[in-house]
């Protein structure tokens, strides 16, 4: 059973259950299966830059490391932004009701990625949320399953069926864009500008 | 930074630049002196240690705790804890061996995971920075009516490279957000292609958005591979025969002879749609959407058995 998320509209609780929606759900999906000479199966593997080394699923994993080089306890680390200030964790959104009181204007829902939707079963009557948005009202708020460093967006849309949706998005930093800024090559093409230097050929000339 | 070919309403084409406008949080690490931490990859077990060759070591799954009360079989104390990095992705056989040569099949399954295909893999090349460009489809879809019938997983910005492609890209937003419509985009000389960015990559419908600001413009390619809708209610698999009730027999025959055939029509429907089979998706959304003509349902169900004929199936 999903976990349920409480949603307050015009003084009502709506108590619902989200239902992941993916493609796997819509349209099927597609496995790859590799056969060797003999048409046995073979499995995917990783292997090291020494070229002998294989490693296996679950086979690495991450670590952090001090500037001596030594192990950290991640537990034990302090998560801050690029600036040095401190991130405060966010609570998950199913701990507490989700007050549905900031509207999205269109704009707004279309400069987010959508990384996760999500159809609403709701055990009570639906029926005077529903009817809001289908008007084409879409309502955001902070959205985190579990809690963590920064809360996603979390928007309320009705589909072209009326089905209410919970779609997970992420902002992204679309811009407007003048003439003067027009685009420069980005540090990674310098960087490889440089490679090539080291490697020009005089000899050529 | 990427590239794309895109051509205006008037058929003037030119080659413009993409960003990728996702913002992932950076995180720095602290460690309790105020110092940064780095993230590292580290290797913690290689396949011929792993749980398997334990296993066949000991004899049993049973006997590997022995083994393991006996000695370390299970670490490699020269290389486990070393950085990975520079690493590649290799096909390995039953013996755990590299396989230099494979054979990739694709086996298409239904939601239900029914397989419904089985085909040797198809690498799609990238389609959207060729020497076609992507043609001004003059599709529009208003925004009003299709943010909720597509989910918009990513975008990129198309922004230019010169004083041309900025009149050119600008005329394009301005236009765009006169008609507060999407553009549909699509690839190939009859732009029914979806959109491939990167060999193998995965495939997208695009819906170019514009918008203006004084001087200023942005061109929002926004990329879908996923209607917003809710799925198909997936059949009970058929109950099985009643058992010595004879009355209840002729109920229980009645409803698994409808719900069987039903499940693959509209599973082999659902999976041809979107970025898969690109043809029949822009048709239906031509249909539904812009030219506001009924689609034709008799035509597109008399096309899905001829290609089903020539595939293989398991």
């Amino acid at each position: 059973m999903a976990r349920a998320l409480t949603f307050q509209f015009n003084g009502t609780d709506f108590v619902c259950s989200p239902d992941k929606v993916d493609r796997t759900k819509l349209y099927g999906f597609v496995d790859v299966e590799a056969l060797d000479g003999k048409s046995r199966k073979c499995q995917l593997a990783t292997l090291a830059d020494d070229g002998r080394t294989i490693v296996g699923q679950g086979g690495s994993s991450f670590a952090y490391l001090s500037s001596d080089g030594l192990w950290l306890d991640k537990t034990k680390l302090q998560p801050v932004d690029p600036e040095g200030r401190t991130i405060t964790p966010v609570q998950s959104t199913y701990g507490a009701p989700v007050p549905l009181t900031k509207l999205a204007t269109l704009e707004d829902y279309l400069s987010h990625n959508i990384k996760g939707v999500y159809v609403l079963r709701c055990e009570g009557d639906l029926a005077p949320l529903a009817a809001e948005l289908k008007k084409g009202t879409i309502f955001s708020f902070p959205y985190s399953f579990r809690g963590g460093l920064e809360a996603d967006v979390g928007f309320l849309l009705a589909g072209q069926d009326g089905t209410v949706f919970m779609c997970v998005g992420q902002p992204t930093s679309i811009h407007f864009v003048g003439l003067e800024q027009a685009a420069a090559p980005v540090e990674d093409d310098t960087e490889a500008a440089e490679g090539e230097d080291e490697s020009l050929d005089f000899g050529m000339m | 930074m990427g590239s794309i070919n895109l051509a205006n309403s008037n058929n003037r084409d030119a080659i413009v630049n993409t960003e990728t406008v996702r913002t992932p949080l950076r995180v720095r690490w602290l460690d309790e002196k105020g110092r940064q931490a780095s993230n590292f990859r580290i290797l913690r077990c290689t396949i011929d240690r792993d749980c398997d060759e334990l296993i066949k070591q000991a004899g049993a799954l049973e006997k590997v705790s022995e083994l393991l009360l006996k000695g370390d079989p299970e670490i490699d104390f020269e290389s486990y804890g070393r950085f990975l990095s520079d690493t590649s992705r290799v096909y390995i056989d039953a013996d755990k061996k590299i396989v230099h040569k494979v054979q990739e099949w694709e086996i298409v399954r239904n939601p239900d995971g029914t397989e419904k295909e089985r085909r040797p893999r198809k690498v799609l090349p990238p389609n959207t920075a060729t020497e076609t460009p992507l043609k001004w489809s003059g599709k529009l879809m208003k925004k009003s009516e299709v943010f909720n019938k597509f989910v918009f997983a990513t975008k990129l910005q198309i922004v230019h490279v010169n004083g041309l492609t900025f009149d050119f890209l600008f005329a394009m937003a301005k236009d765009l957000e006169e008609k507060q419509s999407l553009m549909l985009m699509g690839a190939g000389p009859k732009s029914n292609l979806p959109l491939v960015f990167q060999r193998g990559g995965t495939s997208y419908r695009g819906f170019l958005e514009g918008r203006t600001q004084g001087e200023k413009y942005c061109l929002i390619l926004h990329l879908s591979n996923m209607e917003l809708k809710a799925p198909e209610p997936i059949a009970a698999p058929p109950a099985p025969p009643a058992p010595l009730a004879a009355p209840a027999a002729p109920v229980a025959e009645k409803p698994p002879e409808p719900a069987a055939p039903a499940l693959p029509v509209k599973a082999e429907k659902a999976a041809e749609k979107p970025a898969d089979v690109p043809a029949k998706k822009l048709k239906k959304v031509k249909a539904e959407v812009v030219e506001e003509t009924p689609a034709e349902p008799e035509k597109s169900e008399e096309k899905k058995p001829a290609p089903k004929k020539g595939r293989k199936k398991s």
